[in-house]
Parts: C-alpha cells; structure tokens; sequence
C-alpha cells in the first residue's frame, strides 16, 4: 500500500484485511487525535480514550462507508467517545464547568501557581486552549489537528457552518487576548 | 459614535484573522505548533497495531503485495477473514471439548483397567481351582480318541474266521522296514459283532513297541519266516463297550511265499492263541490279577509270546486311559464279567488254574491297596467285587478291617 494512497483506501484495504493498510493510517492520524483528545481531557484517561477510539475504528471497519473524508470519520467517533466520557463524569461537552475548564486559567488572569509552568509561550498558549469553551476548543482542535474545514467541522459537530465559523471566531479572540503579550 | 467605529474596525479584523487561521498561516496556528508535538506512548501504539492486526489475523507485509486492486483484495481476504472468524470463535469451545474427552476418556480407561485384571484373576483362580474336571475331560476325551483308534485298526483286522481272505503281500526287499512304514489298507474284516469298514491309520505309535520287544519279534520271524502284524484285539474300556477283532497278516517275507499254505495254517494258529491269551489277560485284569503289561508266563510260543506282549504294550495307554474313563462312568463295569462280544470260535475259556497261576503273580498288597483305593474313591460296589475275587483267591490273607468290614456286609 503506498503511502500516498488516500486514507479512505487505506481504511478499505483495512476493512478487507490489510493490516498494512491499518498502520500505515493509525501513523497518519495517531499523534494529531492524541492531541485532539488529549486537550480535552485529563492526561490520565487521554491514553486510555485514544487507544478506545482506534479499537472502535478496528471493529467498525466493516461498517465502514467511504461517503466522507476518513478524517471525519475517525475523528466523529473520537468526539463520539468524549462525550461518553463526559458522561461517564456528570458533565457535557458543551458544559465549560468541566474540570478542564476549572483547571484553564481564566483569560489572561493565570493562577499563581501555574504561572512558573506557563511561562513559555506555549506553554501560555495550551493553557489559553484548555480554557477555552468546549465546542470553541472543539472546533479550534479541529480545524489545527484535523485539518478539518467549516463544513466539515459542522458535519463532525452536528453544527452548521455558520455556528462553525462563530465558536472559531470567539475562540481565536478569546486566544489572541490571552496571548496578547506574546503575539 | 468611536465605539461603534471600532466595533466595526474589530470584526474585520476578526474576519481576516479567521480567513488567515483557516488557511493556516496565523499567528496563533504557528504558536500552537509550535507548543507541543505530544505523541502517544509506544506501549498504546503497540496495544492498538496489535488488536488491528489480531483483528483481521493476517501477515500485513504479505497481504500488501498480494493486493492489487480493491476486489481482488476482497476477494483474496475472505477465506482468511472466515478462517480466523472461525479460528476465533470455536478455537476456545473446540480446545475445551477436546480436553474433556480426552480426560474422560483416560478417566475410564483407568477406571476398568483395575476391573479386567480382577476379571482376570477371576478367570485365573477359576481355572486352577478346577484342574481336576478339565484334566477329566481331557482325558476322557484322549482315552474315546485312544479307543476309537484302537477300534479302527481292530474292525480292519481280519476276522479270525476269515483268515485266508486277508491278502499277503510280498515285500521282501521292505521286509526290514515294515515296522515303521504305514500299515497297507487291507479289506475290511468282517467280524462278528462289529462288521464295520475302517481304514487302518499310520501305526506309528506301535513304532516303539515293536522296537521294544524287537528280539522277540526278530525270533517270530526267524521261526515262523514270516513278519506279521499283531492282532489288533483292543478291549474298548471295561464299560462293556467292547469291540474285538483281530488284525490280519500285513507284512510276510518273501522268502516265505511258497509256504503260503503253512504259513496261512499258522497264522490261524496264532491268532487262535493270541485271543485266547488277550482273552485271559483281561479276564485277570479284571479281576486284579495281573498288571496289563506284564508277560504271561505260559506263551505257547516265542513267537506269539512277542507278538502277543507287543500288542499288549500296544494296547496298554488305551488301557489305562480306559481304566481312567471307567472309573470316573462306570465304575461298576469294572469287576464286570467279560464282555460277550468275543466270537466263540476266538474265545477260550480260562482255567481255575491258568488264572490261579497269574494270580499267583500279583502282589496282593498291592491288589488290597487298590481295593482300598477304589473304597477311597467311593466305588463301593466296585470294591465289594475286588475284595469278594480277592477272598477267593487269597482266603488266608488278613484283610484290613474296612475291606473285611465291607465283605461281611455284602456277603451276609
């Protein structure tokens, strides 16, 4: 199978079973759904959520329909489990009072513990992401991980384009105000 | 009317810096790659290439290069898909099923084997507990065969009535062999209470006897000139199942064909004698006198005395088989009279003397030890006989007290 090779062939390939197709994929997209997942959940389940949704991925292989990007596919059920895991813990995707929202510093008024850990740049910058609104960080991890567009984003999301293009605009001003120091 | 102004001012910023992230080249998209590559652990990319290859339970390398286009991938992969959708479905239960046979198989296997080997030993403890009726059996069995042989070559004898009709053969260059040749089949004899047609057999078991008592025979020959086969006179057990015949001239010299006539006349002599001699070895045999191997003293001739003691040898395993027979059937026939299937012509009578002098030759302890054995074995009636012919020929000898006993109260 060539590396060049579209991943919904590959995800084909797969599902007629070819293991080769299945790592040359799972090395495509395991370290950006890594972050997609793990930027909206504690590090602790993050491994565990990830390695979820490529088992799901494994046993839907059959099911599997090339009618999307295999991108939406794969990070659909990426989002699919999150939200189990959400409510596994009491709480929504869409609810900002998760802990990942108590843990983000609020704007540009960061903790003073944490301050000594952010102060790269980066460092400033991920903690702007975790505070950010869950379906505002949704849609920016999307579109930076996945390399999704609006449309394909609302179709992930279940949103529409418009809504899309709204939480990835707040989300960069909420970014751009934390960030105002470093940019 | 300046805070409308930069309201406005900020949403085409907004727009432009969202058109900017979109496409990738903001600010913000460069610093969020620039901020973490996080990857996942190895062990959780081992763990998930691991389920997917488990999954689909192929070789990744070698389905890549079997896969050229997307139906022929299909099309290769699902005997395998079926293989290991199978594999994975019944490996357990089947693995699982083939264990519980196997223990229970070995479970019974052990369990009977301690049950055939006292089954065995059953059988074992059984067999020797009861040597005595098959050892009865057996020789029964051997004692009809001795008989039924001895009957056979006895019925083809001639008839001592008929001795001119046995054919005599010339064989004179096989006149030395004749002893251990097979017997020719001579016409069957007619005898007086058994006409019955039989074959003579190899008298291969009359091989020894004959060689036994060699130097008598070697004597009849030279006497009479002629090498004859003894008169096959077989008492057939003392249960009165009795056939007698006598045996024709088989094997003659030939140096003695011309004498046909004499020799004839002699034969007939002989054969006169030999019944009449057979006839009181088993009149003492009944009676206890003497053993059935023992030589009469009164032998007319040397010749019928080698002849005569050669077919008492030779009849003596039938006898005593027979006597083996009749103790365990009828006992009673043992002290029987003789049987009256001997022809008259062949039968002698046995003077008080004759039988007074062979009786004279048996021990009579040995004759009481007998009695005693036969009162052993529960032959009263057979005892009773033995010690009532005992008296008779010995009234002086002391009996023991059971055998007195038991002849006072049958002879009241």
């Amino acid at each position: 199978m060539a590396a060049t090779d579209p991943d919904e062939t590959l995800m084909i390939a797969y599902s007629n079973g070819d293991a080769a197709a299945f790592a040359e994929l799972y090395a495509r997209h395991r370290g950006a759904l890594y972050r997609f997942i793990r930027r909206q959940c504690a590090a602790a389940v993050a491994d565990e959520l990830f390695q979820d949704v490529w088992t799901r991925l494994i046993v839907a292989r059959r099911r599997y329909q090339p009618s999307a990007r295999f991108t939406t596919f794969l990070y659909q059920v990426a989002r699919n489990r999150l939200i189990d895991h959400y409510r596994a813990d009491g709480r929504n995707l869409e609810d900002p009072s998760g802990d990942e929202q108590q843990e983000a510093p609020a704007g540009g008024a960061t903790q003073p513990e944490k301050a000594a850990e952010i102060r790269q740049q980066a460092g400033q910058l991920l903690m702007l992401i975790d505070a950010l609104p869950a379906s505002q960080r949704e849609a920016f991890l999307l579109h930076e991980e996945a390399g999704l567009s609006l449309e394909e984003i609302g179709e992930v999301t279940g949103v529409g384009r418009e809504t899309v293009k709204s939480r990835l605009r707040y989300a960069l001003t909420s970014l751009r105000n934390g960030m105002e120091g470093w940019l | 009317m300046r805070e409308r102004e930069s309201v406005v001012s900020e949403h085409p910023r907004d727009d432009e810096e969202l058109e900017a992230f979109l496409k990738g080249d903001s600010t913000l998209s460069r610093r969020y790659r620039e901020a973490g590559d996080e990857q996942p652990p190895a062990k959780v990319d081992a763990a998930i290439l691991a389920a997917s290859q488990w999954a689909v339970g192929a070789d990744p390398g070698k389905d890549n290069q079997k896969r050229d286009s997307r139906r022929s991938v299909r099309a290769s992969n699902a005997g395998s898909n079926w293989w290991s959708g199978f594999f994975s479905r019944w490996s357990v239960p089947l693995a699982t099923a083939a264990v519980f046979v196997i223990a229970a198989t070995l479970t019974l296997m052990i369990e009977r084997e301690p049950e055939l080997e006292r089954i065995e030993r059953q059988s074992d403890s059984i067999a020797l507990n009861a040597p005595d009726k098959r050892s009865g059996d057996m020789l029964a069995e051997l004692a009809q065969q001795d008989v039924d042989a001895t009957a056979e070559r006895s019925s083809a004898s001639p008839s001592p009535d008929e001795p001119a009709s046995a054919p005599v053969k010339s064989k004179p260059e096989k006149s030395t062999q004749a002893q251990s040749e097979p017997v020719k089949a001579s016409p069957p004899a007619a005898t007086s209470t058994a006409p019955r047609r039989l074959e003579f057999r190899p008298v291969e078991e009359e091989a020894p006897v004959v060689a036994k008592d060699s130097d008598a025979r070697k004597e009849a020959v030279s006497a009479s000139g002629r090498l004859e086969k003894p008169p096959a006179e077989t008492v057939a057990g003392f249960a009165g199942d009795m056939a007698q015949t006598t045996a024709p001239p088989v094997e003659v010299s030939a140096s003695l064909v011309e004498e046909k006539a004499v020799v004839e006349q002699e034969s007939v002599a002989e054969e006169l004698v030999v019944p009449a001699e057979r006839r009181r070895d088993n009149d003492a045999m009944l009676a206890g006198d003497i053993p059935p191997t023992e030589m009469s003293p009164d032998q007319s001739t040397a010749a019928v005395t080698g002849l005569a003691g050669a077919q008492r040898n030779a009849a003596e395993p039938a006898d005593e088989i027979a006597s083996l027979q009749a103790q365990s059937e009828e006992s009673d026939a043992l002290m029987a009279p003789p049987p009256t299937q001997f022809a008259p012509a062949q039968s002698v009578p046995v003077s008080p003397a004759t039988s007074g002098t062979r009786s004279a030759g048996r021990d009579p302890d040995k004759w009481i030890a007998d009695i005693e054995e036969q009162l052993a074995l529960g032959n009263r009636e057979l005892a009773r006989a033995a010690v009532k012919n005992f008296r008779e020929r010995y009234p002086d000898y002391e009996l023991p007290e059971a055998l007195e006993e038991l002849l006072s109260v049958n002879d009241p």
